[in-house]
């Protein structure tokens, strides 16, 4: 008897579980989630950003020469600056990046490490 | 109480059917609080699963031999740890694990998603719901748990040789792993379905991938161990089917996890992910039936395993499906940039994602062909570890160079003279430590010394790393060494973090080299008082001792131990006879150096107390392999530790003001 | 496009090794007329007798399914499980009647249990 019982239990709560979205009066509003083209852009110009970090990181850390650094660097920042002006600026990020992770396209090269 | 467990299970099939459904519909005609509606049910079947679960273990504890399964893998006295391993001891409790590890890990993922994914959850859910469906479905309608008899007066009780520690953990390990990874699997499908041709499902799943793969390579060194020390015959992996079993989807998982690195940074690689993490699922589907389905002891078996043909067709439509699926949506996924250079990062990563394939391969053909030839030819062959060994060696020790190559290789392109400055110094230690090792004698096992001079290069290349981060930190951020190397680390978690787990893979490597390129086995006959030298020991035969233990008879052969004349302790190799059994097992004894890693093995048969035939194994930095356990969970919770920044970063791609909690 | 060439080359000598490598495993009764070396699957039967580690261990293995036994000689390792009434397999080749098998080749098939036995 207990058995029965506590399996109608159950049975009851989960259905409760599952209605409970309905007990809502209406559709709520449809939440805005960027376009896949604007999702493609922004993932481009984080990957393009990413590469000019490790890029940095690389050459900081003696993986990559200083004539690769200079002749990988241009066209990446180029490539970062098209992105940034295709998938939109960057609000919270000014902020976060320490100073010479920000850069333009005509701006000298940075963070030469002491050799 | 087996009608509420089977209630319960019931109760979960019928969520599921409304998940995929619901789910379905709510996709397609964008019905948000459908969709919540069907979640809701992947959550609510958490909770029967749970109820279900919550019936079999009290009816295992309480030794209610009225559940024909209890009777099955219990006894009366059985001590209380092994009660509860019960639970999945048999193929019906280990399903309805599946079932609740599942169950569980999908309402996680829902509720996470919930808040930061959703239009990738909307499609993910029906996918969830349609696993859960068929595991449900095998638990209602073909194996269950929960079939009754009238309770006989005792249960048949578990095979002495599983009632150790390593039954409550290696199992549970495993099936965290398989499981786990069936969520990347539901979200890829889910962008798919979706449409999507971004990264959100890779971001959202990537530290479940993560703990899927280290809960199942963990689990599989715990089984290394159990075998090495228990069924103790000297070694730790014999290549059996059910070995290959796990070892398949997390060889799967690891190319994965590597291949999803060059679409994060050159967005390449779209389509060969999606195919892999439906590889790496279907392996750990194929994966639980070999270990459950009794396919493996023969073919005639499998007849008579009720579940052996609903995994195979289960297997066979997410197989089909996903096929389908990705074929459709071949066009979104087409890659528009190229690999730029055969000597890159990405080219390293890729050769790396080749090689972990074909010797996944490799190892699937080792075990279907037997069965296949007997299917076919009705003449089963066998598949033998020369024939595995063989491919670990082609396959393993090219990828051991390459976790060297990879770090110190930038991406895109590399110009050879940047490569010989980065090289230089671990290739200079790699051959160094070639040669000493030549000298030393290690010249015996032209693999072994490969092998060695390999993992002194990865070595050196990771240390390298280390100190190259730290001194460049320290020149950005000043501070002391120690301040640097932690700042290092805490702000590349991934990439440090899987450093340190390279370095466990080459300790692995290391101690499996060591302690089966460099072994010595000696065998014979000893009478008492007589010596045999094996190696530097010296090994004495005293006599035998027969004692009466709790429920078996233990015989052990004395043995005294020396090592250049200094006596280092007496072992004692021997036999257990369990009396309600009537079963041998055997009982070797180890000893291990401290000093350094080495093994001495002994296993004694036709034990008297005039003479004893005694098998030696002297098995070199084998110990190294458990230390690598510990520095793989070492790695892998540095890669998993959460990222602020990071997950700021991609919360606001993804355009969601809050993290993205698994990111 | 390298990965499927890969993949080619990796299937071709896939089966070649497996048709050059693997050995047959058969039945006592299918025993008859064969020389090389092949594995044996089947049952113990009848009374055990010798040393393995001595002169050989002496048995009979019978048809899993069925009435034909042969005679077998073992030399080497034997694990624990193995008594009378065990379903075994074990390498080797007949000669003159006797299936003489090759040291340490003997492996008892697991009654439903979990981890199979592993020996040398």
């Amino acid at each position: 008897m207990t058995e029965l019982i506590l399996a109608a239990l159950l049975a009851a709560a989960v259905v409760v579980f599952v209605a409970v979205p309905f007990l809502r009066a209406h559709e709520p509003p449809r939440a805005e989630e960027p376009a896949e083209e604007m999702l493609a852009a922004a993932e481009e110009r984080d990957r393009a950003l990413a590469e000019l970090r490790e890029l940095e990181f690389d050459h900081r850390t003696g993986k990559i020469t200083d004539d690769d650094y200079r002749a990988l660097v241009q066209p990446l920042r180029r490539r970062a600056a098209h992105t940034l002006a295709n998938g939109g600026s960057l609000p919270g990020r000014a902020a976060e990046e320490p100073p010479q992770q920000q850069f333009s396209a005509h701006s000298p090269p940075s963070g030469r490490p002491d050799r | 109480m087996p009608e509420l467990g089977r209630a319960a299970l019931i109760v979960c099939l019928g969520l599921a059917v409304y998940a995929v459904a619901a789910g379905v519909l709510a996709a397609k005609t964008q019905r948000r609080r459908l969709g919540e509606s069907a979640e809701n049910a992947i959550l609510a079947s958490f909770i029967a699963a749970l109820a279900a679960s919550g019936v079999l273990l009290a009816a295992l504890l309480r030794n209610d031999f009225g559940f024909v399964y209890v009777w099955q893998h219990t006894s009366r006295e059985l001590p209380r740890p092994y009660q509860f391993s019960a639970f999945w001891g048999g193929q019906e409790g280990s399903l309805l694990l599946w079932l609740l590890v599942l169950t569980g890990f999908a309402s996680v993922a829902v509720l996470l998603a919930r808040r930061s994914a959703r239009s990738l959850l909307v499609w993910t859910v029906p996918v969830l719901g349609g696993v859960i469906l068929f595991f449900s479905f095998l638990l209602v309608a073909v194996s269950s748990p929960f079939a009754t008899q009238s309770p006989p007066a005792d249960g048949l009780g578990l095979n002495p040789s599983l009632q150790n520690p390593y039954m409550l953990a290696h199992p549970p390990f495993l099936y965290l792993g398989f499981v786990g990874l069936t969520i990347p699997f539901a979200f890829a499908m889910g962008a798919l379905l979706a449409r999507r041709a971004d990264e959100l499902w890779l971001v959202v799943t990537r530290r479940w991938t993560l703990v899927a793969w280290t809960f199942l390579g963990f689990g599989q060194l715990l089984g290394a161990h159990w075998a090495y020390v228990e069924v103790g015959w000297g070694g730790y992996f014999a290549w059996d089917p059910v070995e290959n079993a796990a070892l398949m989807p997390w060889l799967a998982a690891t190319a994965f996890l590597h291949s999803v690195m060059i679409q994060e940074k050159r967005g390449m690689l779209k389509i060969w992910n999606v195919v892999l993490v439906a590889g790496a699922f279907a392996l750990a589907l194929l994966g639980t039936f070999l270990t459950r389905s009794g396919i493996l002891s023969s073919i005639h078996s499998f007849t008579e395993s009720s579940i052996g043909a609903w995994f195979l067709g289960f297997i066979g439509v997410v197989v089909v499906g996903s096929t389908v699926l990705i074929v459709s949506r071949l066009p979104l996924l087409r890659a528009k940039t190229r690999l730029e250079s055969p000597v890159s990062r990405e080219a390293t990563f890729l050769y790396n994602n080749l090689l972990l394939v074909a010797f996944c391969l490799t190892i699937l053909w080792g075990v279907a062909y037997p069965i296949l030839t007997e299917a076919v030819r009705g003449e089963p062959v066998t598949v033998g570890p020369p024939y595995y060994n063989f491919f670990l060696k082609t396959f393993g020790l090219p990828l051991l160079l390459l976790m060297g190559i990879g770090p110190l290789i930038a991406w895109r392109r590399a110009s050879l003279r940047g490569l010989g400055r980065t090289f230089a110094w671990p290739l200079g230690v790699a051959i160094a430590t070639g040669l000493a090792l030549l000298a030393l004698g290690a010249g015996s096992s032209i693999p072994g010394l490969v092998g060695y001079t390999f993992s002194a290069f990865v070595l050196a290349s990771i240390a390298l790393e280390f100190v190259r981060g730290t001194r460049a930190r320290r020149a950005l951020a000043g501070g002391s060494w120690p301040g640097a190397f932690a700042q290092l680390v805490g702000r590349n978690r991934r990439r440090y973090g899987g450093y340190v787990v390279h370095a466990a893979i080459v300790l692995l490597a290391i101690g499996v080299v060591g302690s089966s390129a460099y072994d010595t086995v000696r065998e014979r006959r000893l009478t008492r008082g007589e010596t045999m030298t094996v190696g530097d020991y010296d090994l004495t035969y005293r006599g035998a001792t027969r004692e009466r233990g709790a429920n078996a008879v233990e015989v052990r052969a004395l043995v005294d131990v020396a090592r250049g004349g200094a006596h280092l302790g007496t072992m004692r190799p021997g036999k257990n006879q369990y009396l309600a059994e009537q079963q041998i097992s055997n009982e070797a004894a180890i000893r291990s150096d401290r000093l350094n890693g080495e093994d001495l093995f002994l296993i004694a048969e036709q034990i008297r107390p005039d003479g004893v035939f005694l098998k030696v194994l002297v098995k070199p930095l084998v110990n190294v392999i458990w230390l690598a356990g510990f520095v793989f969970l070492g790695g892998s919770s540095i890669a998993l530790w959460p990222d602020a920044r990071e997950q700021r970063r991609l919360a606001l791609r993804y355009g969601r003001g809050e993290a993205l909690a698994s990111a | 496009m390298i990965a499927l060439a890969v993949a080619a080359m990796l299937a071709v000598f896939l089966v070649y090794t497996s048709i050059a490598g693997g050995t047959p495993q058969l039945r006592p009764s299918e025993l008859k007329g064969r020389t090389g070396e092949v594995a044996l699957v089947g049952k113990v039967v009848g009374r055990v007798s010798g040393d393995a580690r001595g002169d050989g261990l002496r048995f009979r293995l019978r048809d899993v399914e069925g009435t034909e036994s042969v005679p077998v000689v073992y030399r080497g390792s034997v694990p624990d499980l193995f008594k009378s009434g065990r379903d075994i397999s074990l390498k080797g080749r007949l000669r003159n009647g006797t299936f003489v098998a090759t040291p340490g080749t003997l492996v008892t098939k697991c009654p439903s249990k979990y981890v199979a036995e592993k020996k040398t």
